[in-house]
């Protein structure tokens, strides 16, 4: 009794008021950019709608990290747009499936710890892209050149924009109500009462007026299927485990506490599947609206729950006027959003971060902005950073050398990490043209990392050989020493007098 | 989270200020005093982290992060700075009425974490540990919220006190067969806290030669330590046996805590907290 008390005031009851009010602002906020990311991703409103219900409801049990919102995201949609526009819808709801089926078995065998090889720069790059995307994806909004785009939207946009920044100055009043939902209805309510022509939500899709309903996706069971989900597929599962990481450590570092990582990856993956068997789109953690939460109070698994909830009753009862909302109107929200999520400091700390984290930030967000694929991005980020730092470990490498008995024998002491990337540079520090007699070399206080370098080692061993110098290894560690039994063939035989004894 | 040491073999006293507090240094001074050891004094505070939050624009600014961080760090700061003031208060308040008890040393401990939490970090040479039972005076309940999950989480024998503290004469050993009661005639009879104290041993189960046999073992391991001792088998509930049995002039209850599955204490309950309802008067668990 005691425990499930417990549990239910740390997951739940802890923070009543608060929890149930932020739930019921971020629930709100959810809507126009369900709306928006299924617009980005080529789909039916309810498609987002219905993925943010049921993804916020899931992850609100089954998550590792309370108080974080996950739904429809804008990173999952950008990776959809093609798939959908080749494939249709039935295959990305396959492919969401698929998705959380992948995000469920990386959670099981702990993939979550893989996110400390995503460096801080990586991270940064990954959402200035992301903030990137989506404020690119509102441009065809608001691009005069077509038909149905007139300077009208432009001034709604700007008029709404102004409405989400500056009624929140407003007294008392502006920090009560969410500003986007203002800026939703002062537009809405404009247009109507002008009677204006422009492009309102209804146009792009059917929106849900009831709840989902329990559909499995209609896609030939096949190797071929199979062969068109599992590209997409993949690349949802690590941008949304990917997202849902960095924004579980965001919501981290805000409350000062602990999440658990695998948990979130196998939670995710369950919401995944659930979405896309009701007939959503993937998504993940979202870390704008999760910052949202936490600014409005929201500590416990409660608020994503009420969230969840109170989107698909608002959505379910005000079906007739969500279809009125002009464009302008979420293109505005998009637009903070896209503000919100961009760290501006990095543009700030680009003079005094060294260039190494530069160019991990700058090549993440320059490819996923390419590709407009962000798990290309992050790889290319991760890649790099383990590139660099891998040269920056090869310059711990000093080999120095002393002559002794008139230039006859040689000591050459070696300290410092020797492998793949610094064996290059290992081999040139000897001199095999030099005529001795003998040559020591010592490594007392080097170590061989790998195969490379136990060749390198080798090659360096059997060079001298060559040339008949008799050569003396000195304090191979018994790491090393295991490389050389392992991996070595046929070594040199001063390798292999150390290998008897 | 390794913690400055403390000397070995003390007694650790839980204090937070509250009626509860004179009795859990009494208890503390008499446990030190036959122990012949120091006495801790810990006082455990969880900072709550709710934070601010009066924004419900549901809007982002740039920077929203790094503000929202900002804010956040500063308003736990401050809450954390006024927890621990609170808390020295109240240790330096316990150190005086320590004082005029006990002769014995004492040192303070001061978490930022759950008491819970806090049980799990005491060094393992700890010899025993004095909670209040009670809940705090506005609650009125007879078991702390704090109680339970700070019995489960210790690995050292816990004296629960309860308003009327005396030196404990007569106690009542409720023995099973499970791990805890063993735990507890092992320390009872190498650490000399309950040397002066007449200890009866009860089985509460059908009186076989069987069980008798264990009772007779478990008298004659306390004899052999030099306690006095006697020894029963009654039928019954457990539960209406052992109160029917402390009213007649026991004043401890010694008893192995929690050592059903968390399932099954879910399921049927948990003798341990009914006992502790009774309000035995002083109680020393054992977790086996």
């Amino acid at each position: 009794m005691t425990s499930i008390k417990s549990y239910l005031h740390n997951n739940w009851l802890g923070n009543l008021r608060l929890d149930v009010l932020s739930g019921l602002v971020v629930g709100l906020a959810l809507i126009p950019e369900a709306i928006a990311f299924s617009i980005i991703a080529g789909v039916d409103p309810k498609v987002g709608l219905y993925a943010s219900f049921c993804i916020a409801v899931v992850i609100s049990f089954l998550g590792g990290r309370p108080a974080m919102i996950s739904a429809a995201t804008a990173a999952m949609a950008l990776i959809m747009i093609t798939l959908v526009k080749d494939h249709g819808l039935e295959y990305l709801l396959a492919a969401s499936v698929l998705c959380g089926v992948i995000q469920f078995i990386m959670g099981v065998f702990k993939m979550g710890n893989l996110m400390r090889f995503v460096s801080r720069g990586v991270v940064i790059g990954f959402v200035n892209a992301l903030a990137i995307l989506i404020f690119a994806a509102q441009l065809p909004e608001l691009d005069i050149r077509r038909l149905d785009v007139s300077s009208l939207t432009i001034a709604l946009t700007v008029l709404g924009l102004g409405i989400i920044y500056l009624f929140p100055r407003l007294p008392k009043l502006g920090q009560l109500i969410p500003s986007p939902l203002i800026s939703i209805v002062v537009l809405t309510a404009l247009v109507l009462y002008f009677g204006a022509d422009v492009r309102q939500v209804g146009d792009l899709g059917e929106l849900p007026d009831t709840l989902p309903i329990f559909l499995w996706p209609d896609v030939p069971l096949n190797l071929e299927t199979l062969q068109i989900i599992l590209p997409y597929a993949l690349a949802l599962a690590v941008v949304g485990l990917l997202e849902s990481m960095m924004t579980a450590t965001i919501v981290d570092e805000l409350t000062d506490t602990d999440s658990d990582k695998n948990r979130e990856c196998r939670g995710q993956g369950i919401s995944n599947i659930v979405a896309g068997s009701f007939g959503g789109m993937a998504g993940c953690a979202m870390i704008g609206q999760s910052v949202i939460n936490v600014k409005s109070g929201g500590r416990t698994r409660l608020s994503t729950l009420i969230a969840g909830v109170w989107l698909i009753i608002l959505c379910v009862a005000l079906n007739d006027y969500v279809g009125l909302i002009p464009m302008a109107a979420l293109v505005a929200i998009m637009i903070m959003v896209s503000i919100g999520t961009f760290n501006w400091a990095s543009i700030r700390e680009l003079k005094t971060h060294p260039l190494s984290f530069n160019i991990v930030m700058l090549s993440t967000v320059l490819v996923t902005v390419i590709t407009h694929n962000l798990a290309l991005g992050v790889f290319t980020g991760v890649l790099l950073s383990a590139i660099i730092f891998a040269s920056k470990i090869a310059r711990f490498l000093i080999v120095t050398s002393s002559s002794e008995e008139n230039g006859r024998h040689r000591t050459y002491l070696v300290q410092g990490q020797v492998f793949f990337a610094s064996s290059g540079a290992f081999i040139d520090s000897f001199d095999v043209k030099e005529a001795l007699q003998k040559v020591v070399i010592d490594v007392n206080h080097a170590h061989f990392w790998d195969v490379t370098a136990i060749h390198a080692l080798d090659k360096v061993v059997s060079n001298f050989e060559r040339e008949g110098v008799l050569v003396e290894l000195n304090g191979l560690n018994k790491a090393s020493q295991y490389l050389v039994d392992r991996y070595l063939i046929n070594p040199s035989d001063s390798l292999k007098i150390i290998d008897a004894d | 989270m390794p913690h400055a040491s403390y000397p070995a073999n003390s007694v650790i006293a839980c204090v937070d200020g509250s009626n509860q507090q004179p009795t859990v240094l009494e208890a503390a001074s008499w446990a030190a005093s036959q122990l012949v050891c120091s006495i801790g004094l810990l006082h455990a505070h969880d900072p709550a982290r709710s934070g601010v939050a009066s924004d419900f624009s549901g809007s982002l600014s740039a920077k929203a992060r790094e503000s929202l961080l900002d804010k956040l760090s500063k308003a736990d700061a401050k809450s954390a700075r006024e927890l621990t003031e609170h808390g020295w208060d109240i240790l330096e308040s316990a150190k005086i009425q320590l004082k005029s008890a006990s002769t014995a040393q004492n040192f303070t401990l001061h978490w930022h974490q759950s008491l819970e939490r806090s049980m799990t970090q005491l060094q393992e040479d700890t010899a025993l540990v004095v909670l209040g039972q009670n809940g705090s005076e506005n609650s009125g309940k007879k078991i702390g919220h704090q109680v339970e999950s700070a019995i489960k989480a210790c690995s050292q024998p816990l004296l629960l006190t309860t308003p009327k503290f005396t030196a404990p004469k007569r106690a009542l050993l409720a023995f099973d067969n499970r791990s805890g009661s063993q735990e507890a005639l092992d320390w009872i009879g190498r650490y000399p806290l309950l040397f002066h104290t007449e200890i009866h041993v009860l089985m509460v189960a059908d009186p076989t030669p069987k069980n008798e046999a264990k009772v007779r073992e478990a008298v004659s391991a306390l004899k052999q330590n030099g306690r006095r001792a006697t020894g029963e088998v009654l039928p019954g509930k457990v539960i209406n046996v052992i109160d029917s049995e402390l009213s007649k002039g026991f004043d401890t209850l010694i008893m192995g805590a929690y050592g059903h599955s968390a399932i099954r204490e879910w399921v049927l309950g948990s003798n341990t907290r009914e006992l502790l309802q009774l309000n035995p008067g002083t109680c020393l668990c054992f977790r086996a």
